[in-house]
């Protein structure tokens, strides 16, 4: 009597699509018969946790399929970086999992698990990919032999200097040790030069890396460039992504949009709002009816007889991306509709905002520009309002304690 | 995508069906069990349908009421075992597709109690039959007959308990049947017809959750002497056959009885229930006796906890502030809660009854019988309680001598009612009264002891009764005066905690209130006391919580939700199904500060693995026969910490833990990794372990051990020659992460 493995996820996966090991059980004709499945997981290394038991009744077939893609895809939330920072280490965005299992039935209601597949710890990125496009392994296969970088966004993109630009990646090997950014940089000129900045070693599967920073931070004047490449290469020099490139952009864009946002494959993406943009208010709240003065005929300051209540505005925008040149960038931005994990850069922080357009028409197959109407607002809802060209920066606690 | 499989194939559901699930907390269920159940399904017709679950959707079909068991999917993901209970139809004669079956779906504990609901205590096995040789009737002799087993319950290791209980019940036509398991004046059991044996609550309570596919955890109530419970039984077992015999007198005949012993006695623990006593009235009598719940594990295992609803609010504080939705609604609709128990007992015995006070005045009450006030004319309208028995006297008149008297007003058994109680929590379970009972006699000496007394029909059902049992205790031959121990102690089953003079035993009593001066040995004290404090606030709070789907189904009952640090309890919540993100809850605020100490603050040990002392080690000292220089050996050294910054000393007991082998590579200080093949268990205690120490021995291949070193250093660092400049092989150990602790650098 027992149960035999017979599919379990592969060694990475992603938690947004389908998860499942699948058993087989014989002596199907025992009474209370049930496979038990107690799926684990640890989270970046702090202690392992088991979900409560999941109890399932053998098909007629003796097969068991124990699918949980859910439970593992709320475990894990997005790495959002801080504007400034170069490389985060985007602990949250991964867990290891694997599953104990044992055979319950009337005879023996506690018997000891089989721990199998504690040698076989499998990896669950908070990602995925559409259902008709997914087929068990395919993406990772397409990921091994492409070395993409976690972005949907096509190469030869253009950015502007100022505009925060990441790329995020995936490394099997879970271990950021001896590895190097290497930029090679192109200016007008069409001079072409190396910089290699080595990476700080790190446990992790997730990197978020801040490009667009790491370039415009080199120490050296690096002049006024016409594009750059980035690629990442490991301890022996060997190729862990492919090349992506970026083509700068040096247009004057007034009051721009910066947003960055997760997309599918658990990366970051970005985009600039440079068309026109209608800014707009959504105000809440109700007037209801409150207050009395006594000596209202004699008094200068007139007393109110009604009140608003609950009074709160959103800040709303609706306008465009602007024309981008290929139709896979504009794909690409398809993204943000369903994301909901998109920040603008105000000031010195990312604010969350909601994507509130419901549908879009954007391409004609005849289409040769391709522009991107978006419709947005941020999360925030305030009672108190502040012009938004203020800016006032991080504030600081100067107080000392106790 | 909401799914149910049945019978290996899922059932079609209306498109875009959604439910709610009803979920309450069975902390608050103490007299009620349906607790885990959805809103109304609607099954529409398809072939696929109507051949899995039959013929419903016909309006030929006789139709009742049906239930399927099977797995409730969400979204594509297995969610729980449920229960589909089909409870309606619509018909439509020539069209079948227009038809269409309705119910609704129970989970968890509700699933279980759906396929209890109807079934009696005595139809489960119990243990089955138990067949024993009758040897002889002498209970102390050693022959290992069915006499001596249940003579061998008094020492309180058997399912069950064979001790004295009196039954007042007089009934000529029945069979003599004042005594059930007498004692006889050698001190053994004096069982010539019949013997009663009475189960034990515990396990009686974990064989029905096994024969019905659970797991029944009951670790939570150790060390409440709950194990000491044994419920009554009035179904006599026969220990030898009876043959009548009429013998004409001369015009009057005298009925004689021959006994004569069997070979062999079978009898059953399950027998031992009234045919009325169902699994589901007995766990929720019992629970709402002694404020236990029964929890699931979760929606999908197979372990049910019984926990004590005092030690309840011991679970993990988690801190769900940043999942509440702003805006709540509370409801409040009374200063505090004020809670009444009372018994609903539906078997026979006058006994069983709740004392009339009307009219009478309680005057303070008394240790033992013989410390009651002379009864004089100033105590005509008084009672007096008397701890040791649990029993309100009255003032008597004995009719021969004129004389005042102490005379038995009632039982303390029964129900407490506080003043403008709010609350009520009832029970079909109670108990026996005690009385002091002659037992046996040696000579001229009578020995008493106190015992349960019933006035029972044997015909008729007894209900559900609870006894403690306090062991072997001392017979006496009065209870003032003169006083001698018997030769023999009895088997004593009592509903009290206190031996013959009030002292003690066990640290509580099977009745609501045992009080005297300032000790209250009663349930209400020792089970519920702390639960209802507690809750003694009446707020109740209904707010949604943005609970992601792993904390939803991790989530315990007696889980304390800390809300900007309010802390409340789970009442109950709506679910929606498919799970959109949130739950509606209601919540109900608790009151910690008068049990603070109970509560656990998920106390996490932080361990940390260091070396230190690296000292130089002699040539060879890493490889062996194999050469190697320029060795080093150190301590190394688990601490277990109370903080994560290693600060504060934690002190653990018998904790595992797991250390895997590192062999590195340091290349110029570069570090790659070699191998790391053992893993090794280890169990310490303390603050510090030396792993030097003791021997280490691989988990998956216990032949392969690391010897414990004489001087406690193990080899850190050497070179093979020839060298290489710079280069060395490092041993190192990491300790494996595990539910238990928190590793730290």
């Amino acid at each position: 009597m027992a149960h035999t493995i017979v599919e379990r996820p592969i060694q990475f996966c992603f938690s947004k699509n389908e998860l499942r090991y699948v058993y087989t059980v014989d002596g199907l004709n025992r009474a209370g018969l049930y496979l038990e499945i107690k799926l684990q997981y640890q989270l970046n290394g702090s202690s392992i946790i088991s979900f409560p038991e999941f109890r399932l009744k053998p098909n007629s077939d003796g097969k068991v399929y124990f699918y949980f893609n859910q439970y593992i895809d709320s475990l894990l939330t997005y790495n959002i970086p801080a504007p400034g920072a170069a490389v985060t280490n985007a602990t949250n965005q991964w867990c290891t999992f694997w599953v104990h299992t044992r055979e319950i039935t009337d005879a023996n209601l506690t018997p000891a698990y089989n721990t199998h597949e504690d040698t076989k710890p499998r990896i669950a990125i908070k990602a995925g990919v559409e259902k008709h496009k997914f087929s068990r392994n395919n993406w990772f296969t397409h990921f091994t032999n492409s070395k993409m970088w976690l972005s949907w966004l096509p190469n030869n993109c253009f950015v502007y200097p100022n505009q925060p630009v990441f790329l995020s990646v995936l490394l099997t090997s879970g271990l950021l040790l001896n590895h190097k950014l290497v930029f090679t940089i192109t200016d007008v000129n069409n001079t072409t030069n190396a910089v290699t900045i080595n990476l700080a070693n790190a446990e992790g599967y997730i990197f978020h890396f801040n490009v667009n920073h790491l370039v415009f931070s080199m120490p050296n004047p690096i002049g006024t460039l016409y594009k750059y490449s980035v690629q990442l290469l490991d301890g022996s020099d060997v190729a862990v992504t492919e090349s992506k490139t970026f083509l700068l952009n040096y247009d004057y864009v007034q009051e721009p949009h910066d947003f960055i946002y997760v997309n599918s494959l658990s990366g970051l993406d970005f985009t600039r709002v440079r068309g026109e943009i209608t800014n707009s208010i959504e105000k809440n709240g109700e007037e209801a009816d409150g207050g009395f003065s006594y000596n209202n005929w004699s008094n200068t300051v007139q007393q109110y007889n009604t009140v608003n209540i609950g009074q709160s505005f959103q800040r709303m925008y609706k306008g465009d991306i602007g024309f981008v040149f290929t139709k896979a960038q504009q794909e690409a931005f398809i993204e943000i509709l369903n994301c909901r994990n998109i920040y603008e850069l105000i000031n010195d922080r990312f604010v969350a905002l909601t994507h509130i357009g419901k549908s879009l028409n954007y391409r004609k197959k005849s289409d040769t520009s391709f522009p991107f109407p978006i419709e947005w607002k941020l999360q925030e809802v305030n009672e108190s309002f502040t012009p938004s060209t203020i800016n006032l920066g991080l504030g600081a606690d100067t107080e000392t304690y106790p | 995508m909401l799914q149910f499989k049945y019978n290996n194939k899922f059932l079609h559901f209306a498109k875009n069906t959604t439910l709610e699930f009803e979920r309450n907390n069975p902390l608050y269920l103490v007299d009620d069990v349906f607790g885990e159940y959805t809103t109304p399904v609607t099954i529409a017709y398809s072939e696929d349908n109507a051949q899995n679950i039959g013929d419903l959707f016909f309006d030929l079909a006789i139709k009742r009421k049906k239930k399927f068991v099977g797995e409730l999917w969400d979204n594509g993901n297995f969610y729980c075992q449920a229960t589909l209970i089909i409870n309606a139809s619509a018909n439509h004669n020539t069209l079948a597709y227009k038809s269409n079956v309705s119910g609704f779906l129970v989970v968890g504990l509700s699933n279980f109690f759906t396929a209890i609901k109807d079934i009696r205590v005595n139809s489960l096995k119990l243990g089955g039959d138990r067949t024993f040789n009758y040897t002889t009737s002498v209970g102390n002799d050693g022959s290992n007959g069915i006499v001596q087993h249940f003579q061998s319950s008094w020492n309180n290791t058997l399912d069950f308990v064979c001790a004295p209980v009196r039954n007042d019940f007089s009934d000529v036509e029945a069979l003599p049947l004042e005594w059930l398991n007498q004692i006889g004046p050698d001190g053994n059991l004096n069982i010539p017809l019949f013997a009663y044996v009475f189960p034990r609550v515990k396990y009686v309570l974990i064989q029905l959750f096994k024969e019905f596919g659970y797991e029944l955890d009951a670790s939570n109530l150790d060390g409440t002497d709950w194990e000491n419970l044994f419920l009554f039984s009035t179904n006599p077992i026969g220990i030898n056959s009876v043959t009548w015999q009429e013998i004409n007198l001369g015009g009057t005949f005298n009925n004689t009885a021959t006994y004569t012993p069997p070979t062999s006695v079978t009898f059953s623990l399950a027998n031992c229930f009234d045919n009325t006593v169902t699994c589901r009235e007995l766990i929720v009598s019992l629970c709402s006796r002694y404020g236990w719940a029964i929890l699931p594990v979760s929606n999908s295992s197979n372990k049910i906890k019984l926990v004590a609803l005092k030690n309840s609010v011991s679970g993990v504080i988690k801190d769900f502030t940043p999942y509440v939705a702003p805006d709540s609604t509370s409801d409040f609709d009374a200063d505090l809660k004020i809670t009444a128990f009372k018994n609903n007992y539906n078997g026979n015995d006058d006994y069983a009854n709740s004392i009339d006070f009307d009219g009478y005045k309680i005057e303070p009450s008394v240790l033992r019988k013989e410390d009651l006030p002379t009864p004089l004319g100033n105590f005509d309208y008084s009672l007096i309680y008397v701890f040791a028995e649990n029993t309100y006297y009255k003032i008597g008149l004995d009719e021969l001598t004129n004389q005042r008297i102490w005379e038995v007003h009632g039982y303390g058994i029964y129900n407490v009612e506080p003043l403008d109680n709010n609350q009520t929590i009832e029970t079909n379970a109670t108990t026996l009264p005690i009385a002091w009972v002659e037992l046996y006699k040696v000579g001229l000496v009578t020995y008493y002891g106190y015992i349960p007394i019933c006035k029972i029909n044997p015909s008729k059902p007894v209900g559900i009764r609870t006894l403690l049992y306090l062991g072997m205790q001392p017979t006496k031959s009065g209870q003032g005066g003169v006083v001698f121990n018997g030769p023999y102690n009895y088997p004593m089953l009592s509903s009290l905690c206190t031996s013959f003079n009030g002292t003690a035993v066990l640290p509580w009593s099977n009745v609501y209130e045992h009080k005297h001066n300032s000790t209250d040995k009663g349930i209400i004290n020792y089970w519920f006391k702390k639960w209802v404090q507690v809750n003694s606030l009446v707020q109740e709070k209904e707010q949604k919580l943005f609970l992601p789907l792993h904390e939803l189904v991790q989530l315990q009952w007696n889980d304390v939700v800390n809300i900007f640090n309010v802390p409340y309890l789970i009442k109950k919540f709506t679910e929606p199904k498919p799970y959109l993100g949130y739950i509606n809850a209601t919540l109900q605020r608790i009151l910690l500060n008068t049990n603070d100490a109970t509560i656990d603050p998920s106390f996490t040990v932080y361990l940390q693995f260091v070396w230190e002392n690296e000292i130089p080690a002699p040539d060879g000292y890493i490889f062996g026969t194999h050469i190697s220089t320029n060795n080093t050996k150190a301590l190394g050294k688990i601490y277990a910490w109370q903080d994560a910054a290693g600060t504060i000393q934690a002190n653990v007991v018998n904790l595992e833990v797991r250390l895997r082998f590192l062999w590195l590579y340091d290349n110029n200080g570069t570090i790659t990794q070699h191998l790391d093949i053992p893993i090794y268990k280890l169990t310490f205690s303390g603050h510090v372990i030396n792993i030097g120490t003791i021997n280490l021995i691989d988990e998956s291949n216990p032949a392969n051990i690391e010897y414990q070193t004489v001087d406690g250093y193990r080899p850190r660092r050497g070179q093979f020659v020839p060298t290489s400049p710079g280069f060395f092989y490092v041993y190192d150990y990491k300790i494996q992460a595990s539910a238990n602790y928190t590793v730290i650098p």
